[in-house]
C-alpha cells in the first residue's frame, strides 16, 4: 500500500538533543522517515522514547537539533517561528493528550478560533465546524457549553474538530485517549478512525495496543530511533484477528 | 509559626519581583507620607518655637503723630491683653535690592540696644552691628541675595543708612514673608543719627501680647475702631502717617504658607499611592492564592490549616510592607535636610528636623496594620476552601462559568474579541489598573495644571498675588498726573491709568488697605471676584475679607473714613488679592477726593503695546526728574514668583514620574500575573496557529484600553476639578482668596497623557514580549 503513496512528511537525519546535567541527551537520533498521504501512523515505544518529540517535531511544532523536517513541499527550517505558526495554522492539527482547549471559549468557538486563523469568512467556518461536530456526534447544546462544563471525551472529540477544521494536510494525535476513560477513549478513537476513513493522513502516538490498532502504519521507536515499521491493512471495526496477531508479534519483536 | 515562616519565605523566594514592586509601592507611601506628616506637623510649630523665644507680639500696631503712651495704655486696658510694650523706630517705604531687583519694600530701622522685652532679636548667623555695620532678617539672606560682610543701602526720608552686612536675625514677625516689612538693627550711636537725620521716619512700635490668640481679632478690631475712625490723615504710602496693625496669626500664615501647600501636596499625593499599594496587596493576595491553589490543597491535605496558610500570607506581606515602610521612612529623613533647606527659601524659618518617634511608628505601623488587614481580608476566601476541591484546583471564582461574547455570533474581529473575552475575564484587575491609572493622572494633571497657571502663565499667578501688574509703574509724587497723559500720548504705550496701593482708609471702623484707581476700565488683572469695579465717586469694591467680616456684598452700602471724614459708599463689586491679606479696597481717585479733596495720586501704570520693550521705557523714565522710581513691575512680580514657580514645576515633574512610575509597575504587575496564568492557553494559541505578534496583540488590545480611559479620565477630572479644589484649599487657608484661576493646560495635559499612554503601551509591549518564551512545545508531555 505504502509504494505508490506519495510522503507528506519527510525527516531526514532528524536529532533531537535536551541539555541535561552530565551533558546532552539524544531524544532523537538521526531519524529518517516518511509519513505517507492518506496513512493512519502509529508511533509507539516506551515512555521516554521520543514519541512526542518526533511528533511534535515532524508537525512543525518543534524544531529539530539537528536534520531537516520537509511537509507539504515546504523545508520546515527554513521558517522561523512566526512562520512555523501560519505554516501549522493552514497544514498542520493537533489533538493533545490533555485535550488543551481554551477555558474562555465554547467547544463551538475552539474549533472556529482556529478556523479565523486563516479565513476571515466566519459564516463559512462556523458552517464547517457545525458539520464536524455533526460527525463527532456532538450536539448543538452540547457544543455551546465552556470546556469545563464537558465531560473529556467530549472535550476530546472537540478538540478533534478544531484539529480538523482548516483541512490540515496531516492530524496529529499525541496520546488523544490517555486522559479518558475507556469508553471515552474508544468514542474519540472512533471518531479517528471515520476520519481516516475519509481520507485525512494522521498521526498518532500511542503506548497503548488497541489505541494502535487503529493504524494502518506502526512505527516503532527505541531510545530515539525508528527500530521497526509495520503495515497493515486498513482497520476495521469487526474480525481483523489476523491483523492483531500480527500487530503483537512486530510488537513482541520489538520488546514491547 | 514556623511553619508559616517556612511557607512564607517559600512564597517569596517564588515570586521575588512581585514582592519588590510591592515593597517599592509602600516604601513610596511611606516616605511621601512620612515627609508630609512631619512637615505639617512640625514645621508650625518651629515658627512657633521662634515666636516663643522671641516673645513675639500677639499684636503689633505702628503709628506716627500720634499719643503712643495713650495707646499703649488703651490697648493694655483692653480686655484678654497681658502685656504691652513701647519702642522708638524709624519706619518708612523704601526701595531695596532684593536678589538684583529694585523692589519697593517696609523698612523699619531698630536701635539693637533699646529695652525690649518683645519680639526679642536673635542671631541666626554672624554678630550683631557695630557702627557702620546693620543686621537684616535672616529672608535677605535666603531669598534677598546678601551675605555677610555685604554693603547695605536703603534711603530714608532725608539720609541714606548704608552698612556691611554683620548678621542675620530670625525676625518672627517683621522677617519680610507676611507684610514684606524688614526690620533691620544698628547700633545705638548709628541710631541715634539717623533719627537725627530722618526726622520723618519717627515710628512707635506698640507690641502687645495677649492671653489668648483667639482674641487677637477682636482686639485688633475694637483698637482699631475706637482709636484711628475719627482722626488722622489716612493717606499716602511712603510713610507711616496713623498706623500699621499686625496680628500674630497673620505673620504665622505667612510664614508657613508654603509648607502648608507642601504638606498638602505630600500628603493627598501619599494618601494615594498608599490606596495603590493596598489594593496591589489584595490582587495579589488573590491571585498568590489562586495560583498556588494546588500547593495549598497539599498544605490542607497534609495537615496545616486556613489559619497557618492564612498566617504565612500575613507573614509574606507583612515582611515585604513592613521593609518597603522602614526603607520609605529611612528615605524620607534622609530627604528631610534637603525639604528644609528648600522651605528655608521660601520662609527664612530655619527648621532643623530632627526624629520624630511618634510619626514613624504611627506611619511604619499604620502601612503594617493596612497591609495585614488587606491581607487578611483577602485571604479570607482561604476558609471556603477545602483540601479536595483545592488539589482539583477549584477555586469557583478563578474559573470561567459562562461564554461570554462568543465569537460565532458576535460582530467583531477575532483578535478584538479573543481580547474582549480576556478583558472580561480580568475585569476586576482592569478596573483597578483603571483606577490607579486615573488617580495617578488626576494628581500629575493636577500639578501639571497648577505649574501651566502659574508658571507658564505668571500673570495668573501675578493675578491671585498682587491683583493688577501693569508692564510699568512710575511714582511722581508731584506731577504722575502730567506724567500719564505724556506716557499714554506715547505710541508704544497702550493704556495709562493712576493706581495707588496702601492708601490707609477704615472700612466701617476696620483698617483697609486702598486701592485707588483713575479710571477702573483700564485694569486688567485678576481682582475683580464678582459684582463690578467702582464706576463712579460713590461706589467701592471690598476685599473678600470685608464682605465676610461685616456680612456685605455688591448692593450694600458701607463707610469709609479718610482723613477724618466719613462718606456713605455703595459696594459695586467683591475684589480678591493675597495682598495685605485680602484687607482691601478699591475706589476711585474721584471717590477718595469726596473724603479728602487734597489727595493727588502719585502711582501711574501703563500697559506697552509690547510688553517686552518694558525695560528701554523704565531706563528713559528713570532720568525725567519728575520720576522718582520706574519700575518694570511684570519683571519684578515675575521675578519675586519665580521661587514659587519652580517649586510648582520641580514638585509637578516629580509627581508625574512618580504616577508613570506607578502606573507602569502596576500594569507589569497585572500583566506579568496575566501572562503566568495563562501560559498554557498561550502555548494552546501558538500550537492552533496564533504568532507571537498577534498573542502580544490581543494581550495589548485587553489591558491597555482600561489604562487609557482611566489616563483620560483622570485628565479630564484633573483638568476639571485642579481649579475648584484649589480654591477650596487657598479659600480654607485665610489668604483672601475666594477663588483661584487654575485652568488645565490642554497642551499640558495632552501630552501628559499622551505621555503616559506611551509609558504603558511601553510596559505593556516589554512585558507581553514574554510570550516570545511561551512555547507550543510546553505542551508536549513526553
Amino acid at each position: 500500500m505504502g509504494g505508490e503513496q506519495r510522503a507528506v512528511v519527510s525527516a531526514r537525519r532528524l536529532t533531537k538533543t535536551f541539555a541535561s546535567a552530565g551533558g546532552g541527551r539524544d531524544v532523537l537520533n538521526a531519524v529518517s522517515l516518511d509519513i505517507r498521504a492518506g496513512d493512519f501512523t502509529v508511533i509507539m515505544g516506551a515512555s521516554g522514547a521520543g514519541k512526542s518529540t518526533l511528533l511534535y517535531a515532524l508537525s512543525g511544532m518543534d524544531r529539530p537539533t539537528a536534520g531537516r523536517v520537509t511537509f507539504a513541499g515546504q523545508d520546515l527550517s527554513g521558517l522561523n517561528e512566526s512562520g512555523l505558526a501560519r505554516f501549522r495554522r493552514r497544514h498542520a492539527g493537533f489533538v493533545f493528550q490533555q485535550i488543551y482547549l481554551l477555558d474562555n471559549l465554547s467547544l463551538l468557538d475552539n474549533a472556529v478560533v482556529a478556523g479565523l486563523l486563516v479565513t476571515q469568512n466566519k459564516a463559512a467556518i462556523a458552517a464547517r465546524a457545525l458539520a464536524l461536530f455533526e460527525r463527532v456526534r456532538l450536539d448543538r447544546d452540547t457544543i455551546l457549553k465552556l470546556p469545563s462544563q464537558v465531560s473529556g471525551g467530549e472535550a476530546q472529540r472537540a478538540g478533534i474538530v478544531r484539529a480538523l477544521i482548516n483541512r490540515p494536510a496531516v492530524l496529529f494525535a499525541d496520546e488523544p485517549t490517555g486522559a479518558l476513560d475507556q469508553t471515552s477513549g474508544t468514542a474519540v478513537l472512533d471518531v479517528l478512525s471515520a476520519v481516516h476513513r475519509s481520507g485525512q493522513t494522521v498521526v498518532m502516538v500511542t503506548h497503548d495496543l488497541k489505541s494502535a490498532r487503529r493504524g494502518n502504519r506502526i512505527l516503532f521507536l527505541r531510545d530515539g530511533e525508528v527500530t521497526g515499521d509495520l503495515d497493515l491493512p486498513p482497520y476495521r471495526s469487526r474480525g481483523g484477528e489476523e491483523r492483531n496477531a500480527r500487530l503483537r508479534a512486530f510488537l513482541d519483536g520489538q520488546g514491547w | 509559626m514556623r511553619a508559616a515562616a517556612v511557607l512564607a519565605c517559600a512564597a517569596l523566594r517564588r515570586h521575588p519581583a512581585s514582592a519588590a514592586v510591592l515593597g517599592a509601592f509602600t516604601a513610596l507611601a511611606a516616605f511621601l507620607v512620612t515627609l508630609g506628616l512631619i512637615v505639617a506637623t512640625d514645621y508650625g510649630s518651629a515658627f512657633d518655637q521662634l515666636f516663643d523665644a522671641a516673645h513675639g507680639p500677639h499684636l503689633a500696631v505702628l503709628e506716627a503723630g500720634r499719643d503712643s503712651a495713650q495707646d499703649a495704655a488703651d490697648l493694655l486696658a483692653a480686655d484678654g491683653v497681658e502685656e504691652v510694650e513701647e519702642e522708638a523706630v524709624l519706619a518708612t517705604a523704601a526701595n531695596l535690592d532684593f536678589a538684583g531687583q529694585d523692589v519697593m519694600a517696609w523698612v523699619m530701622v531698630s536701635d539693637l540696644d533699646a529695652a525690649r522685652t518683645m519680639d526679642v532679636a536673635a542671631l541666626v548667623e554672624g554678630a550683631w552691628p557695630g557702627d557702620g555695620e546693620v543686621a537684616l532678617p535672616y529672608v535677605l539672606a535666603t531669598s534677598g541675595g546678601y551675605a555677610l560682610g555685604a554693603v547695605f543701602s536703603v534711603e530714608l526720608p532725608g539720609t541714606t543708612l548704608t552698612a556691611t552686612v554683620s548678621g542675620f536675625t530670625a525676625e518672627p514677625v517683621f522677617g519680610g514673608a507676611a507684610y514684606q516689612w524688614y526690620r533691620l538693627y544698628v547700633s545705638s550711636s548709628a541710631y541715634a543719627d539717623l533719627a537725627e537725620a530722618a526726622p520723618a521716619a519717627a515710628a512707635t512700635l506698640i507690641s502687645a501680647r495677649v492671653t489668648d490668640v483667639a482674641d487677637v481679632d477682636r482686639i485688633q478690631l475694637d483698637f482699631v475702631r475706637d482709636h484711628f475712625a475719627a482722626d488722622a490723615a489716612l493717606v499716602g504710602d511712603s510713610t507711616v502717617t496713623v498706623a500699621e496693625v499686625y496680628p500674630y496669626a497673620t505673620a504665622r500664615l505667612g510664614r508657613t504658607f508654603f509648607a502648608s501647600i507642601l504638606a498638602a501636596i505630600l500628603l493627598v499625593f501619599a494618601a494615594l499611592v498608599a490606596a495603590v499599594s493596598l489594593v496591589v496587596v489584595r490582587f495579589r493576595v488573590r491571585t498568590t492564592i489562586e495560583e498556588s491553589v494546588q500547593d495549598i490543597g497539599a498544605e490542607k491535605a497534609v495537615g496545616f490549616t486556613s489559619g497557618q496558610i492564612a498566617l504565612a500570607l500575613l507573614l509574606q506581606f507583612g515582611l515585604v510592607a513592613l521593609a518597603g515602610a522602614l526603607v520609605g521612612v529611612g528615605l524620607a529623613y534622609l530627604a528631610l535636610p534637603g525639604v528644609a533647606r528648600l522651605l528655608e527659601a521660601q520662609s527664612a524659618l530655619q527648621w532643623r528636623p530632627g526624629f520624630y518617634p511618634g510619626v514613624t511608628a504611627g506611619v511604619v505601623l499604620g502601612l503594617l496594620a493596612a497591609v495585614v488587614a488587606t491581607t487578611g481580608l483577602a485571604a479570607l476566601r482561604l476558609r471556603r476552601l477545602s483540601a479536595l476541591t483545592a488539589l482539583r484546583s477549584g477555586l469557583p471564582s478563578a474559573g470561567v462559568t459562562a461564554n461570554r461574547l462568543p465569537l460565532v455570533t458576535t460582530a467583531g474581529s477575532r483578535t478584538l474579541l479573543l481580547a474582549l473575552k480576556q478583558s472580561l475575564q480580568a475585569r476586576g484587575q482592569l478596573a483597578m489598573t483603571g483606577l490607579i491609572a486615573a488617580l495617578g493622572t488626576v494628581a500629575a494633571t493636577a500639578l501639571l495644571s497648577m505649574y501651566a497657571s502659574f508658571g507658564l502663565t505668571p500673570e495668573k499667578l501675578s493675578d491671585a498675588l498682587v491683583g493688577e501688574v501693569p508692564d510699568v509703574t512710575v511714582s511722581s509724587a508731584a506731577d504722575a498726573g502730567a506724567v500719564a497723559e505724556e506716557l499714554a500720548a506715547r505710541p508704544d504705550v497702550d493704556s495709562v491709568f493712576l493706581l495707588d496701593l496702601n492708601v490707609r482708609l477704615l472700612v466701617d471702623g476696620a483698617l483697609a488697605y486702598g486701592e485707588v484707581v483713575s479710571d477702573s476700565s483700564e485694569l486688567r488683572g485678576g481682582l475683580l471676584l464678582s459684582g463690578a469695579y467702582p464706576a463712579g465717586p460713590g461706589e467701592v469694591a471690598l476685599g473678600v475679607y470685608f464682605a465676610d467680616l461685616f456680612d456685605v456684598h455688591a448692593g450694600d452700602t458701607v463707610t469709609l473714613s479718610a482723613g477724618g471724614v466719613s462718606g456713605e459708599f455703595v459696594v459695586s463689586g467683591e475684589i480678591q488679592t493675597v495682598q495685605n491679606a485680602g484687607q482691601v479696597v478699591l475706589v476711585t481717585v474721584a471717590g477718595l477726593q469726596s473724603l479728602v479733596p487734597e489727595y493727588t495720586p502719585s502711582r501711574v501704570c501703563a500697559y506697552l503695546a509690547d510688553p517686552a520693550e518694558s525695560g528701554a521705557l523704565v531706563t528713559e523714565l528713570a532720568a525725567d526728574p519728575r520720576v522718582g522710581e520706574a519700575v518694570d513691575f511684570r519683571a519684578l512680580v515675575a521675578a519675586e514668583q519665580g521661587v514659587y514657580t519652580g517649586l510648582i514645576g520641580a514638585v509637578a515633574g516629580v509627581i508625574t514620574l512618580v504616577t508613570a512610575g506607578v502606573v507602569g509597575l502596576v500594569l507589569y504587575l497585572v500583566l506579568a500575573t496575566a501572562i503566568r496564568r495563562r501560559r498554557q492557553a498561550h502555548g494552546i494559541q501558538k500550537a492552533v496557529g496564533f504568532t507571537t505578534r498577534q498573542l502580544i496583540g490581543q494581550i495589548a488590545l485587553a489591558y491597555l484600553p482600561a489604562v487609557l480611559v482611566g489616563i483620560g479620565l483622570g485628565a479630564v477630572v484633573g483638568g476639571l476639578a485642579t481649579g475648584p479644589a484649589m480654591t477650596v484649599i487657598f479659600r480654607g487657608l485665610g489668604l483672601g482668596l475666594a477663588t483661584v484661576d487654575v485652568t488645565a493646560n490642554v497642551g499640558l495635559t495632552v501630552a501628559l497623557a499622551i505621555g503616559l499612554g506611551l509609558c504603558a503601551l511601553a510596559t505593556t509591549l516589554a512585558v507581553a514580549a514574554r510570550l516570545r518564551k511561551v512555547s507550543a512545545k510546553e505542551l508536549v508531555v513526553e
